[in-house]
Formats: C-alpha cells, structure tokens, sequence
C-alpha cells in the first residue's frame, strides 16, 4: 500500500495535537460562579481548657547563665532572698609554680545590670562569706541550702561594677590562706584536696536590699594578681533562692521561674472535641493579668521573660528539661495574651497517636533570671479563661 | 504483511496517546476554567459527536452521513468497511458575565476515544468508546479576612471541579434489512468527580491547607439504536435517513472521599477526614435520553438534517448532595444543520479539497434557577481536510467551530458566551482486508 505526503501530514498532526493537549491549559478564572459553587469558609470556634492543674518544681538552681544576688519584696508575687555562691578555680600554670601570700586574689564578677528585679534606685552592697557544707553546682536544686560562716571575706556594691559590667572584689582572710595552701600543693593532690576540703564562697546581699542583681559566673574570672598572669573560669557556682508567696488567688495562676512551678495540660479533650473539625490552626490561649502586674510594683521593675513554654511529656525529669530542655512550643506576650499554636501537637495526636496527655506549660526565661507571670484562670470569665482557639474549614452556609 | 504491521502499530500508537491522555482527561480535566453552571448536580450533559457533527450543529443519528461514523447511533455500526478510529479535543473560551461584572476563562479537554471494527463488511461492526456522559469544569477564587489574635490574616480561597460521569462502552450495530439497522452498546458508567479547595494565606502563622472531595462509582448502563435508509425517494440520487436511540435511566452507587494534606509528626500527610462528611455514599440517578434524527442528501455533495436529543433531568437524583436536584428539569437539544461535500467532484480546484459544514442548534438546558431556564443557543460551523482524496473511508481532520450563548444575568445569575475550538481525527484502515492477487 503507498502512503501518500497527505495520510503522513495527518498522523504528524495527530501527534502534535496529542502532546499540545497533554501540555496546554490556560486559565485566568475570578470570583464569577462562586455563588454556585460550595466553597468552604474559615470559621472560628473556642474550646475552653479544662483539664490542667498547677504542679510544683524544685528547679536546679547550680550553673545557670545568670546567678541572683538580692532581696525584694514584690507585692504580688512575694518576697525573695537570693544569694549565689561560687567556688574559685584551683588551675596554676605548672607543677613548680607557686604564689606567694601577698599576691591579692580578685573575683572578676560580671553583672548583668540590665536584668534587675526591685528598686534601681537603690545601690546594694554585697558581702562574701566562707561557706560551711558541700554543694555541687551540676545537682543543686531549690530544695537544698547552704550554710555560710561570718568572717567577711570579701566585699562591694552596685557601684563597684565599671562599665563593662566588671567588679574585681579582692578576696581575703582565712579563706585566701587555706587557698595558697591548697594552691601550692602538688599536682597530684592539689585539685582533689581542694575540692574535698573547701566549700567555697557565698555572695550575700545585705539585709536593707531592695533589689536582686543577676550576675554571669561564666564570664566571671578569678586573678591571682602579680604571680599568674592567666585567668581561669569559675570553677562551680549556684543560686539559693527563698520565696515567700504573696498572696494565694484561685483566680490567677502565678507562674514562676526559675522554674518553680508548671501547668500539666492534658490535651486529648481538646483534641477529642475538635476531631470532627477540618482545623488548620489552634492556639492555645492565656491572657495575662496585666492590670494587676503593672499596678503592684510603682517605680521598682521586673525581669522580663521569654514566654510560654510547652514541652510535650511525659518526661522522667521534669525539673531538667523544663531547665535545660529545649521548648517544643513558645508564644511571647501580645498583647496581654500569650498564643501557643498547638495544631501540629493536635495533628500528631489524631492522625499519628502521639501522646499529649502530658504536656508542660512554663514560663521561660533566661536561665537563673527571676521572672513571674500571672494569668487568668477558669474562674475569670469567658473572655479571659484558658482556652483553645480553633480555626476550621467549614462548608460556607 | 510488514506494511500491514506497521500500520497496525501505528495506529495502536496513536489510539495510546490518546487513549492515556482522554483517561487522564476523564479524571482530573486538567485545563480549568469552563462553565460556572458545571457545578450543579454531576455537570453539565455532554453530547458525545465529533467534529463533523459539531460543525453541523447535528448529533449524528440521523446517519445521514456514511463518511464518518458516529458514537451517538449504535446501528450506525453495521455499516462498516474498513477499521476506524476516532478521538478529538476542544478549546473553549468562556466570557461570564454578572451584573457588571465580566471574567474570561479558557478550558482545554479530551473528548472521547471511539474504535470501530467492521466484522462482516457493511452488516455488522463492532465498536468500542470511551467518552464523557457529563462534565464538570469550573474554578473560582475568592479573597477573604479572619482574625489571629489583633492580626487580620487574608487569605485565597481556590475552588476547583472536575471529571463527571464517563462511560466504556462496547457494542454492535448489525444490519437488519436493506433500509434497517439495529444497534445495542452496553456500558460501565463510572463516574469520577472531584472538588478541591486550597487556602492561602498571606501570614507565616497559617500553612497552606488543600483539601480534596472525590466521588466515585460505577454502574451498568445500556443504550439502543435504531436507523433507516432509503435512495431514490424524489430524484434519482437522493436518500434519506432516519435514526433514533434510546438510553436506558441507570443508577450509580457512589462513594465520596474527603482528604486533606496535615503536617503530621513533622512530615506533609494525607489525611483521610471522610468520617467528616454529613454523607458519604449514596445513588446518584441518571435519567432517560432519547435521540432522534432525520436527514435529506439531495446528492452525494450535500446534505441536510435536523436532530435533537431529550433528556429527562427531572427525574436526576442524587442522593449524596440533593439539595441541586431542585434545579433540574428536562432538557431538549435541537440542531438543524448541513454539510457541503466539494471533494467528491475531484476537482483540482484548492477549495474543492474540503468538507464545509453549518449548522444551528438551541438547547433548553437542563436547569432552571431563580425561575430562569438556562439555555444556550449554538451557531456552528466548520470544516474537513480529507486525507485521501476519495469518496468514503478517507482519513480526516475535522474542525468545528461553535459560538454559543448560554444563560442569563436576570436574577443575579450567569451569562456565558462560548467559542469553542474543536478538533477531531479520523483514521481509517483496511487493516483487515486481504489485498487481491493481481
């Protein structure tokens, strides 16, 4: 059979239409025909929470970025003594080296000042004691206290920080003694020997203190003047913090760092009541009593904090990660509110079974920073309790 | 036989990439925008026809034409000589308009795939088609607000249908006398019908969120049909021709599935929310359609013929959504039309090489909203490149042009002007007739 120049042409054609077809869909639509069209909308809707309760902490308090030095009395959150304690570094260059007792020992404490807590019209002075038990910073906790001797070691104030944030408080008495005695021991016993027999150093505010500093032992440093010319880090450091709540209101949850205290949330309620809901997001809402906080201080301030926290559990060690661990969810206040968006929490726990019985809401701050929040509780009314709001895709009415 | 073969495989080719592409065609209708009245029930009916009936204005029934054979009469089947393949694919141009308010969308579509296969030349032939029954194709966007926190978050609102009811069909036409012949097509309906939405915001603090409802189902469906021939009625060269077809009610159980994408455990997910649904299965009911034809060919270069199908819409149901069965009503289609056949003359002039066709056709529609019929009236034309230049079987391209005017914008509701592009590739093959020894 012969197959003419047309019949080729055709299938040639037949071809390119083929792959035209597969390729080509121009469009250029608008909002003409939705009326006829059943179209979904953005609706929003609030669960309120009802399965939470406030748990206690005992934090750990031992080499936090910031240590607490000061007392104040805060009007609606409490009254706070703080001290922190450290214990110098016991490092010489080498095996022969040795100082000698008229070389001055300095503590370089670095302050934090723009964290300050009470009244910053105040200046403070601060006195440094032997302290008289073993701690260890790793494992100190809230619950657990130091006793300090009254021979004053060393000393300075507000004003004793430069510029730079620096204090070089010269250390002295008794405790500079027993150091170089402990400094010129030999290698192989030196660091143990001290470690075993010296307790270290208590930084006390005096009783008058109207504020609580927050200093760094971290960039802090300990000098042996004209001898060692090398700095050495901070050996071991930690907080003891005392609070006395101020007032007990069914109507607030006070919510503390060091972290001293937690909600524990159970979200399969929430979840339950929302299943039949196509949601795209949903926040987890708190409004904070920012009447009271701004109105209960006068010219004194507070600490800010970084907001709230969730972390989902349930954990063995709630104190460390809610310390230490990172935060899965954070909201900062907006507002007076702060908004968590949970919908990837929600997500997980209807379409994979993941569990969010346990899920920790804190209030997170720079490590060691006092910091508080108060927020609305059930009991304050609709418009201010917690609660979840869910945005859902509903078929538009 | 080694030209044989490669025919043959050039033409299982050709009906593949057509076959993979009207398929695709059949589910997703990939080109969107396209007629805002789609929306209702399973879309708008489609008349399956080439293009050589398009451009007429003309279903086909009539048979009326014996140079292209068409997939709207079964009996027209039995007068196979050779075998023959028919697909197509349609540009359409949409200008809705609303009060004040005019919007253009253009929709790309499969049309059907048709195969004809002559068992006993010119008395019984059997085909096999796969082609839309209804069809939805639409698309909106809207801009809408909400509220996070003091925030307002916009967002766009994309909705989108497609598929509709499909049908696989394989029958037979066979020739009963010399004036008549009957033809039956059994079928599985199926139907595959989609509407998804996506949500964009213009805020990091939303994701996006797609979200997808398909309906699917299957059912038996069957279809007759019927014509008659006869020459010489009032010269010695005319003929006349009649054809009806009648298309049994059937009923497909339906599923409905609504998914959604979530971020799941840190990864993009699939999440079946179907639980969700108020509905999600039912029957959905197909009414009645009867096509009937008559046709008048003065002479071998021309022809004339009114046709017109009816389809009793009242009586759709649909279980899955009902509140669209309101607007239902019976819809009538009827289209005079006429082709002119200068080819047969083998002339050298150029214009001689063609097949002009014309045409006009009105449809009542198979809605009525807001007491508003939604009609369109159709003014067609087109022409045919024949392959061959010979007098039947001849491989070719037809082209049809239709412009229509559809609805109304009394009553807040829609006027559509329609042009539509349509293409349609016939092959023919004598693939199965032994050549004579010379």
């Amino acid at each position: 059979m012969h197959i003419n120049k047309k019949a080729a042409k055709i299938w040639q054609l037949a071809f390119s239409i083929t792959f035209v077809s597969l390729l080509v869909a121009c469009e250029d639509p608008g909002s003409i025909g939705s009326d006829f069209i059943e179209k979904s909308e953005l609706k929003i809707d609030t669960v309120y929470l009802s399965s939470f309760a406030e748990q206690a902490l005992d934090p750990y308090l031992g080499r936090l970025s910031r240590s607490s030095i000061g007392n104040f009395s805060d009007p609606l959150f409490g009254d706070f003594e703080t001290i922190s304690f450290f214990k110098p570094p016991i490092s010489r260059p080498d095996d022969s080296f040795e100082v000698d007792r008229n070389n001055p020992l300095l503590l370089k404490l670095r302050l934090h000042d723009e964290v300050v807590y009470g009244d910053t019209s105040t200046v403070n002075s601060y006195s440094i004691y032997r302290i008289n038990n073993l701690w260890r910073g790793s494992n100190f906790r809230k619950s657990e206290s130091i006793s300090y001797g009254s021979e004053l070691i060393g000393s300075f104030t507000d004003n004793s920080f430069d510029s730079s944030g620096f204090a070089n408080v010269t250390l002295d008495g008794s405790w500079k003694q027993d150091y170089i005695n402990y400094y010129n021991l030999g290698d192989s016993v030196r660091e143990q020997t001290y470690r075993n027999n010296e307790f270290g150093l208590a930084i006390v505010p005096n009783a008058n203190s109207e504020k609580i500093i927050h200093t760094n032992f971290s960039l802090s440093s300990f000098i042996i003047v004209d001898a060692d010319t090398s700095t050495y880090p901070i050996l071991d450091w930690a907080t003891d913090i005392e609070r006395t709540i101020a007032i007990s209101d069914p109507d607030r949850i006070i919510l503390q760092n060091a972290p001293d205290n937690y909600l524990t949330i159970n979200f399969s309620e929430v979840a339950d009541n929302i299943e039949s809901k196509n949601f795209v997001r949903a926040d987890l809402v708190f409004n904070v009593d920012t009447a009271a906080i701004n109105n209960s201080i006068g010219n004194s301030l507070r600490a800010s904090n970084l907001g709230l926290g969730l972390i989902v559990g349930p954990s063995d060690d709630i104190a460390y990660e809610l310390g230490f661990g990172g935060v899965d969810i954070a909201s900062a206040i907006n507002d007076g509110e702060y908004r968590l968006n949970i919908t990837t929490l929600l997500n997980n726990y209807l379409y994979a079974g993941a569990s969010i019985e346990e899920v920790y809401l804190y209030l997170v701050a720079t490590e060691g920073v006092l910091t508080h929040t108060s927020l609305f509780s059930t009991n304050t009314g609709l418009g201010n309790a917690p609660r979840v709001i869910v945005y859902g895709i509903e078929e538009e009415k | 036989m080694i030209e044989f073969t490669q025919r043959f495989i050039k033409l299982l080719l050709i009906i593949f990439l057509f076959a993979s592409n009207l398929v695709e065609a059949q589910e997703t209708n990939k080109g969107f925008g396209g007629s805002s009245y789609s929306a209702f029930g399973i879309g708008m009916p489609l008349d399956v026809t080439s293009d050589n009936f398009k451009a007429q204005g003309l279903l086909g029934v009539s048979g009326i034409i014996y140079e292209v054979s068409a997939l709207s009469n079964p009996a027209l089947w039995s007068r196979l000589y050779s075998t023959e393949a028919y697909t197509g694919l349609q540009l359409s141009n949409f200008i809705l308009t609303k009060g004040s308010v005019s919007e253009t969308s253009t929709n790309l579509s499969s049309g059907y795939l048709h195969l004809l296969l002559p068992i006993y030349n010119g008395k019984l032939g059997l085909s096999a088609g796969l082609y839309p029954v209804t069809r939805r194709s639409y698309k909106t966007i809207n801009t809408t607000s909400t509220t996070l926190g003091t925030d307002q978050i916009d967002y766009i609102n994309e909705v989108q249908g497609s598929g509709g009811v499909n049908k696989f069909e394989i029958g037979f036409g066979l020739k009963l006398t010399d004036n008549f012949s009957f033809g039956y097509a059994p079928s599985i309906a199926f139907i595959i019908q989609e509407n998804s939405e996506s949500f964009v915001f213009n805020s990091t603090q939303f994701a996006s969120q797609e979200q997808n409802t398909k309906t699917t189902g299957t059912a038996f469906s069957q279809r007759f049909g019927i014509t008659g021939t006869f020459n010489n009625i009032f010269s010695s060269t005319d003929r006349i021709s009649l054809g009806a077809t009648l298309n049994l009610p059937f009923s497909i159980d339906t599923k409905k599935d609504f998914t959604t994408q979530k971020r799941v455990e840190g990864a993009d997910q699939t999440v079946d929310l179907s639980s969700l649904l108020a509905v999600n299965s039912g029957s959905i009911d197909l009414p009645l359609e009867v096509s009937f034809g008559l046709g008048y060919a003065p002479s071998i270069y021309v022809h004339f013929a009114t046709e017109g199908v009816f389809q009793k819409w009242s009586e759709f149901s649909n279980n899955l959504d009902p509140s669209d069965n309101v607007f239902m009503k019976d819809r009538m289609k009827v289209g005079f039309g006429g082709q002119f056949h200068p080819y047969k003359r083998n002339s050298n002039s150029f214009f001689s090489r063609f097949k002009y066709s014309g045409g006009v056709s009105y449809d009542t529609g198979h809605l009525t909203m807001s007491g508003n019929d939604i009609n369109t009236l159709w003014l067609n034309t087109g022409l045919g490149i024949l392959g061959r230049n010979t007098v039947t079987s001849s491989p070719s391209i037809d082209i049809s042009f239709q412009y229509g005017f559809r609805g109304t914008t009394d009553n807040n509701l829609i006027k559509e002007k329609i042009w539509t592009l349509g293409f349609s590739l016939n092959l023919y093959e004598r693939m199965f007739v032994r050549p004579k020894l010379r």
